[in-house]
């Protein structure tokens, strides 16, 4: 009996032939070779052929990224342990992500346009998982005063999204850095006065 | 046929970086050619080539360009700023203004995403943030020490960048100056008074 759904199979060999060969230059064929599923069937499940495959792939892959990065943070016990967690977790894995980093390198001109497109769905799933630290955060009292849980969420879900992708001055392969990342820039803006702890080396 | 003679290189320059400029507008970068970017600037081909000697050199020198211009347009958004809760608005209304407004970054982002994106993206992004925090900063030094000046530099950058790749429903200028102060000024205004009292 197969788990996996044919989709799935399709998907996994769709990754595979990505790493292999490129966005660009993986096949249909390719993708049959790699995923055991015939031509005919992909071409049943994905009409638009290999560019569908590729298209959907990478947002499957992102999904499944995302997917990971809520399950490894999961057991954070609050929202500054959640947001260094997770941006540790997030930069490592995608350090670690050979096909991401082999495709951004070699070909970001066709990688980066569906990411974007991508991050219109991301953005939102962020937003929604900070929703319920935030709203035990306002209901200890800690949020600023009038603060929107609707807005937090989706200020700080770009700016994780930003921190993720580009590290900029802080050295975000370095836990104490995002620590102090976490408590000087995100935490600050969002959390009432006085109630994150001043601790700079 | 081709317009009046031109004074200066400087002169020439300016008006190569607008026609190139107009023309990417227009049609975009892939099939962008020198011929173009001399007829929207109104000279010659073999002008255009004793100066720029090809597309590569054109295109830097419009990178360059709008790389000063920003810097001038940054300037005068905080020449009447005052108070620090000002400063940090003049400079993220600025970049959003100048992000959504900017045609020819706008019709690439809209046609040729895969042209633009690496300059915007990840190593992309890293080199832009760098660069913007570096040139917001000396604005933010009346107000804190020189590296918070960078990092907020960077927030204000980091949070442009964002609206402006993934814009929200509404105006972005809006949208950007709104987060700015709900959610950096607070924070800033408390960090400068603790720092200072």
């Amino acid at each position: 009996m197969e788990t996996r759904s044919v989709r799935e199979r399709v998907l996994e060999g769709g990754l595979l032939c990505i790493g292999r060969y490129g966005l660009a230059r993986t096949t249909v064929d390719d993708v049959a070779a790699a995923s055991g599923v015939s031509r005919a069937t992909i071409y049943r499940h994905f009409p638009g052929g290999r560019e569908q495959i590729v298209t959907d792939t990478v947002g499957w892959e992102m999904g499944r990224f995302f997917l990971r990065l809520g399950e490894a943070v999961a057991g954070a016990s609050d929202l500054s342990g959640l947001l260094e967690h997770g941006l540790a977790f997030a930069r490592r894995a995608l350090e670690e992500h050979a096909v991401f980093q082999r495709v951004v390198e070699t070909e970001p001109d066709r990688l980066l346009p569906l990411l974007t497109v991508e991050a219109f769905r991301i953005l939102p799933l962020i937003g929604g998982f900070l929703v319920p630290y935030l709203e035990r955060e306002r209901d200890a009292g800690r949020l600023r005063p009038g603060a929107d849980i609707g807005r937090t969420a989706d200020y700080l879900a770009r700016m994780v999204l930003s921190c993720i992708g580009a590290a900029g001055v802080y050295d975000l392969d370095d836990p104490e850095e995002i620590r102090l990342l976490v408590r000087e820039q995100l935490l600050p803006g969002v959390l009432a006065p006085g109630t994150i702890l001043a601790e700079r080396p | 046929m081709t317009a009046e003679p031109i004074a200066t290189a400087p002169e020439l320059t300016a008006r190569v970086v607008d026609g190139a400029l107009r023309a990417i507008a227009r049609y975009g970068l892939a099939k962008l050619t020198v011929d173009d970017v001399a007829r929207e600037a109104g000279i010659s081909r073999a002008t255009l080539y004793r100066y720029f000697p090809g597309r590569g050199a054109v295109l830097a020198a419009v990178v360059q360009a709008e790389t000063e211009r920003l810097q001038r347009g940054l300037d005068e958004a905080l020449t009447d700023t005052t108070t620090l809760a000002e400063a940090l608005a003049a400079v993220a209304g600025y970049g959003a203004r100048a992000f959504a407004g900017h045609r020819a970054l706008q019709h690439l982002l809209a046609t040729e995403p895969g042209a633009i994106l690496p300059h915007l993206c990840f190593s992309g992004a890293d080199g832009l943030l760098r660069v913007a925090a570096e040139r917001i900063a000396p604005h933010l030094c009346r107000f804190m020490g020189p590296l918070e000046a960078r990092r907020t530099g960077e927030w204000l950058a980091r949070i442009v960048l964002s609206y402006g790749l993934a814009p929200p429903a509404g105006p972005a200028e809006a949208a950007v100056l709104g987060v700015v102060s709900e959610f950096v000024i607070p924070a800033a205004e408390e960090r400068a008074g603790a720092a200072g009292g």
